[in-house]
């Protein structure tokens, strides 16, 4: 797949939910592969109900979103095919172990092809210890779970990779690995849609940078513009003229 | 990938601590109840034996035409082995019952009913044949295997499916899942085939043990036509298990939380196997309302005593045996409509088609108690016909008569026969049915609801 092609496509994306509560505000968002996206935006800003929305978990109330060009809505199975997910708190079935977890998840995505020598290698991978593979999960912590989930991301080969605030609780140190992992998928030509608080991060590590505020990305920023600027100062600028007005209009990329 | 879902819910299963109280306590229970049961049978079969040859005795002691006029003949229906399984109404159907000679109509002594079958021979506080005089026996009566199943494994179904969905939702896994290329249905029928396949593995283990030590009792020896009946009562077993886990399951579907599915579940347990069957029998009594024998009979008693001061004896001759006989007759015709309506009622409930369905293959339900009533009323006129025959026959008048030996063949045989297996599977047929009909109905709800259901 060339470097260009585009993996995920929300158009005019809408979602009002049945409490009348606007999410996302037709939102236009185009992640392409090889690329990191960073979501950034406050709680309550629609990062998660976008994620949601693209995972086909909420009908959209208008737009569409297209996974390697099918539309998720009309074709949902086949467009899951080419997504993973990896939650904030990933959570797993305690009583099986990291192994039994990442076989079933794997089996799962439809990879019948997958070995022990697969699971060993992509869990020393995303840095598990050999003991902690065959260890149960109910007594992992929060970092382990974390890399656990990507694994299992990883296993399923998926060309689009969705992060919901992946980091978050992580201690800097488990925060940089999963960054570097993040960045080795990049590499193979992932996209990947990561949302986030954790500016500086998404700064050392975006290729564009989104702020999303009221539902809509208010501010979409190219790498050169992500390194010069002052992301901090423009984050919060964004997010406080949304505390001052309520509502920003939308800056559709 | 149904595989896969089958296989990761009998493994997490199979690790749990609800699987691990679950197996033992359906070990105990089931080859518990099957062994007391046993027990308990061999008991009331000696109970059976001791009576038929204290009765033959009896007949034997009709040697005079009076004495054939006025005694009575008592009889020893056969209990049910496979009440081991299903008691069911086998300890009324099973117990002894007088035919007085003097008219040759049902009765009992004990409780004065002409009508009555099936009535306690209470005389005084014991019954009369019983080698127990223990009366916790009575207080804690032994719980049968439909009774284990019924009450405590329903439980346990509705315990192993509660959070079958909510709970996936709750821990994030389903979201989790559902980010793959995989249907929910797939997702549904594999929880429900691996949450079943769960609780059922102990189950069969329990069941396959309690047979076996079933069949090295010298005391019991089940013949071809049981061994049928009780892989009926098996499959029913299996069918009435896996409806109480989709009724866990249905609920699941339509909580976001676990604890709201397990009261949810629990409240139609106790609705379903607690308060249907026992408030049909409620209903049915204020639609199709009865006097009590008793009252009958005091009132052909009274009628009775009318026609003696009026009319005499050649009144009561001509006219008390066919009031008699209409009034037994629609007394009943009512009670079968009032029982019908009870089970026609109760049957809302899978617990209650649970137990008709597997007390008729146990030959010890509703239908086998009204086809030996029908034996027994049968045999009462049978013996009516013998005595008259013999009267007629004996020309030595009353008092020459007095020493002519009435021959126990002239005193016909009770045939104590119970309705066979295409009859039972017949009749259990409408239970099996709602049962099934059960099934695919719970499990349409659990898929509409699941398709929409809110995994985020």
């Amino acid at each position: 797949m060339a470097q260009n092609d585009v993996l995920l496509r929300c158009s005019n994306l809408t979602k009002v939910y049945d409490n009348s509560v606007l999410a996302v505000d037709h939102l236009n968002l185009n992640i392409h592969s090889g690329e990191i996206f960073c979501m950034l935006g406050a709680n309550g800003a629609g990062k998660t109900s976008t994620l949601m929305l693209i995972l086909g978990f909420s009908d959209p109330t208008e737009g569409s979103v297209e996974i390697c060009g099918i539309d998720v809505n009309k074709n949902p199975l086949e467009a899951k095919k080419h997504v993973a997910y990896v939650s904030e708190n990933v959570q797993l079935y305690g009583n099986f172990t990291a192994r039994q977890n990442l076989d079933f998840f794997t089996k799962l995505a439809g990879r019948k092809d997958a070995t022990d020598e697969d699971y060993k290698n992509v869990l020393l991978r995303t840095g598990l210890a050999e003991e902690a593979h065959k260890r149960k999960v109910k007594g992992f912590s929060k970092g382990m779970r974390q890399r656990l989930g990507i694994a299992i991301a990883i296993m399923k080969q998926a060309k689009l990779i969705l992060l919901d605030e992946p980091t978050s609780g992580l201690d800097p140190k488990g925060g940089m690995e999963f960054l570097r992992l993040i960045d080795d998928m990049r590499k193979e030509g992932c996209g990947i849609l990561m949302t986030t608080h954790d500016i500086f991060r998404a700064k050392e590590i975006a290729d564009r940078v989104g702020i999303m505020s009221s539902g809509n990305l208010v501010r979409v920023l190219e790498k050169e513009e992500v390194e010069k600027s002052d992301l901090e100062d423009l984050y919060l600028q964004y997010i406080s003229q949304n505390i001052t007005h309520g509502r920003i209009v939308s800056g559709k990329k | 990938m149904l595989f896969q879902i089958i296989r990761k819910e009998l493994l997490l299963n199979l690790v749990s601590f609800r699987f691990i109280i679950s197996t033992v306590l359906l070990f105990v229970l089931i080859v518990g109840s099957m062994n007391i049961m046993a027990v308990n049978y061999t008991r009331r079969l000696a109970d059976y034996s001791s009576g038929v040859e204290m009765h033959a005795d009896d007949i034997d002691k009709i040697n005079t035409r009076p004495m054939f006029e006025g005694f009575g003949v008592t009889r020893d229906p056969r209990p049910a082995m496979l009440g081991i399984f299903s008691i069911g109404l086998d300890p009324i159907m099973s117990r002894s019952f007088m035919v007085p000679g003097y008219t040759m109509k049902m009765g009992d002594q004990g409780q004065g009913g002409r009508l009555f079958y099936g009535v306690s021979k209470l005389v005084g506080v014991m019954p009369e044949g019983s080698k127990y005089s223990n009366p916790i026996f009575t207080l804690f009566q032994p719980p049968d295997f439909v009774y284990v199943i019924n009450i405590v494994l329903s439980l346990l179904a509705i315990l192993f499916a509660f959070d079958a969905i909510s709970g996936e939702k709750e821990s994030q896994t389903l979201k989790l899942m559902l980010t793959n290329s995989l249907p929910r249905d797939v997702i549904l029928f594999g929880k429900w085939i691996g949450g079943t396949i769960s609780i059922l593995l102990p189950f069969c283990i329990a069941f396959g043990i309690g047979a076996l030590t079933l069949l090295i009792r010298p005391d019991i020896s089940p013949a071809e036509e049981a061994t049928s009946r009780i892989l009926v009562i098996f499959v029913l077993a299996l069918l009435y298990i896996a409806v109480f886990f989709l009724i866990g399951l249905v609920f699941s579907t339509f909580s976001a939380r676990s604890s709201t599915s397990l009261v949810l579940s629990l409240f139609a347990w106790v609705l379903f196997v607690l308060v249907i069957p026992n408030l049909a029998p409620v209903i049915s009594r204020q639609f199709v309302s009865m006097k009590p024998a008793d009252a009958i009979t005091r009132e052909l008693e009274r009628q009775e005593r009318e026609m003696w001061g009026d009319g005499g004896g050649k009144r009561v001759k001509a006219e008390i045996p066919e009031k008699v006989s209409a009034l037994e007759d629609a007394w009943l015709r009512r009670l079968e409509r009032q029982a019908s309506l009870a089970v026609n009622i109760s049957r809302v409930s899978p617990s209650a088609a649970y137990i008709y369905a597997s007390s008729t293959m146990a030959g010890t339900g509703i239908s086998d108690y009204f086809s030996a009533r029908d034996e027994v009323l049968r045999h009462r006129q049978e013996l009516g016909d013998a005595r008259d025959k013999f009267v007629q026959d004996d020309k030595s008048q009353v008092i020459p008569g007095l020493y002519i030996k009435v021959a126990s063949d002239l005193v016909p045989e009770f045939r104590d026969k119970r309705q066979d297996l295409s009859t039972s599977l017949n009749d259990s047929l409408i239970d099996l049915g709602i049962l099934v009909v059960y099934l695919i109905a719970l499990f349409m709800v659990a898929f509409l609801k699941f398709l929409r259901y809110d995994v985020k």
